[in-house]
């Protein structure tokens, strides 16, 4: 294999050790790692040299706390006005909080429309006005025309089935 | 890590203002509706916030009306917020991404703030031989920053500006602490790239022409190198 070669390879992985120990930010272990490449790579001692040098200028222009703690003033007056401004607005978010439900209610208003007025007898009676009630007449769901009437449903609750448990 | 960073006394985990509550309790009390323990995590993270966001903005004025946003999502945001972490880095995300998504919306141009308007106005500092030269230096960093691509450019400015430890930064974009790790690596080889070359040119070169050849160089490496996350 070619000796060059290899040490092309290592040269790319230590490029980026070397950017992260210009700034301290390297391990014990990459640092033995490190300093073993650079024993013999020349190019590599350069490229340190000049990270180090970039990674000065950089740190140079840090101003000791960018912007001095006293060139602030409390934004809280200003966020306590908007957290005011936004309590003050109960009712858009009360009705954005119902939206869901009267989507879903004006959806099932709409299905019910849409099942029952394709029913309606062509007689003029209206369903609405049969003594049997809004779901007594056949319902469109229905195949055979048998009609479904409303059957009790027999209560599943708790207590029925305790108060009709046979001890 | 070797590098002792200042994160140590400037802290994502501030303590007061605020008393002595911690921000879990403090975050515990808002939920319950209690502005006053809001007003203490203000008071608590807004310098620290405030210089951060100060970096990516030159307009202390934007970077106070961003960082009043900042606080204003947090609280409308603070049932979200899942108590078993760190508030700090969730605070600083919410404020990062607010800033780089205005700073994307505007497309300005006028990158980092490496120093604020404030400084400016506070005229020479006597511990400066000459102030005009760190001045100039300033706007020359500054100038290198900008060509430098948003994702490098902003770990380089949490890690090397601001001092957060890798960690902190991977906390705040919500990123792995080894891709943190990658982009810093990058942002300072190609820092390093761009710094060399201007200099060798002593400015007869346009700068987005230098930033145009460093990324072309090494783009492609990253983007599949960095697939850490
Ligand atoms: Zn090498």
């Amino acid at each position: 294999m070619n000796p060059l070669k290899i040490l092309n390879n290592e040269c790319r992985k230590t490029r980026h050790l070397l950017a992260l120990s210009a700034g301290n930010d390297v391990d014990a272990r990459e640092v033995v790692g490190l300093e073993r490449h650079l024993a013999v790579c020349p190019q590599c001692r350069e490229l340190q040299q000049e990270l180090r040098h970039s990674q000065q200028i950089l740190e140079a222009v840090q101003p000791a706390g960018a912007m001095a703690d006293q060139d602030f003033t409390s934004v809280w007056s200003g966020v306590s006005r908007q957290i005011r401004r936004l309590e003050q607005q109960p009712t858009s978010h009360d009705w954005r909080n119902w939206m869901p439900t009267l989507t879903l209610a004006a959806a099932c208003l709409a299905l019910m429309v849409g099942v029952v007025m394709p029913m309606r007898p062509s007689g003029g009676s209206s369903i609405l006005n049969n003594n049997n009630g809004i779901m007594s007449g056949p319902l469109p769901t229905d195949p055979i025309g048998e009609g479904v009437r409303p059957q009790k449903q027999r209560p599943t609750s708790y207590s029925y089935y305790m108060s009709n448990r046979d001890f | 890590m070797i590098r002792m960073s200042e994160s140590e006394t400037r802290s994502l985990d501030a303590v007061p203002p605020g008393g002595s509550a911690s921000d879990a309790r403090l975050v515990e009390d808002v939920r319950r509706g209690d502005h006053r323990a809001f007003e203490a995590l203000v008071r608590r993270y807004e310098t620290r916030l405030m210089s951060v966001l100060s970096r990516f903005v030159q307009d202390r004025e934007l970077t106070r009306d961003l960082a009043q946003e900042t606080f204003l999502r947090v609280f409308e945001r603070i049932d979200q917020f899942d108590p078993s972490r760190r508030f700090g880095p969730w605070l600083f995300r919410i404020g990062v991404n607010l800033t780089l998504d205005h700073i994307r919306k505007r497309k300005r141009r006028v990158w980092p703030s490496l120093f604020s308007e404030s400084r400016v106005e506070k005229g020479p500092d006597p511990e400066v031989a000459d102030p005009r030269e760190a001045l100039d230096l300033e706007q020359e960093v500054r100038k290198v920053l900008e060509s430098i691509p948003e994702k490098y450019r902003t770990v380089l400015i949490l890690r090397d500006l601001e001092n957060f430890s890798s960690s902190e930064i991977a906390a705040i974009l919500h990123r792995k602490e080894a891709t943190i790790r990658w982009r810093l690596a990058e942002a300072r080889m190609r820092f390093q790239e761009l710094w060399k070359r201007r200099q060798a040119s002593s400015t007869t070169a346009p700068l987005g022409q230098d930033a145009d050849i460093a990324r072309s160089s090494s783009e492609t490496e990253d983007e599949s190198a960095e697939d850490l996350e």
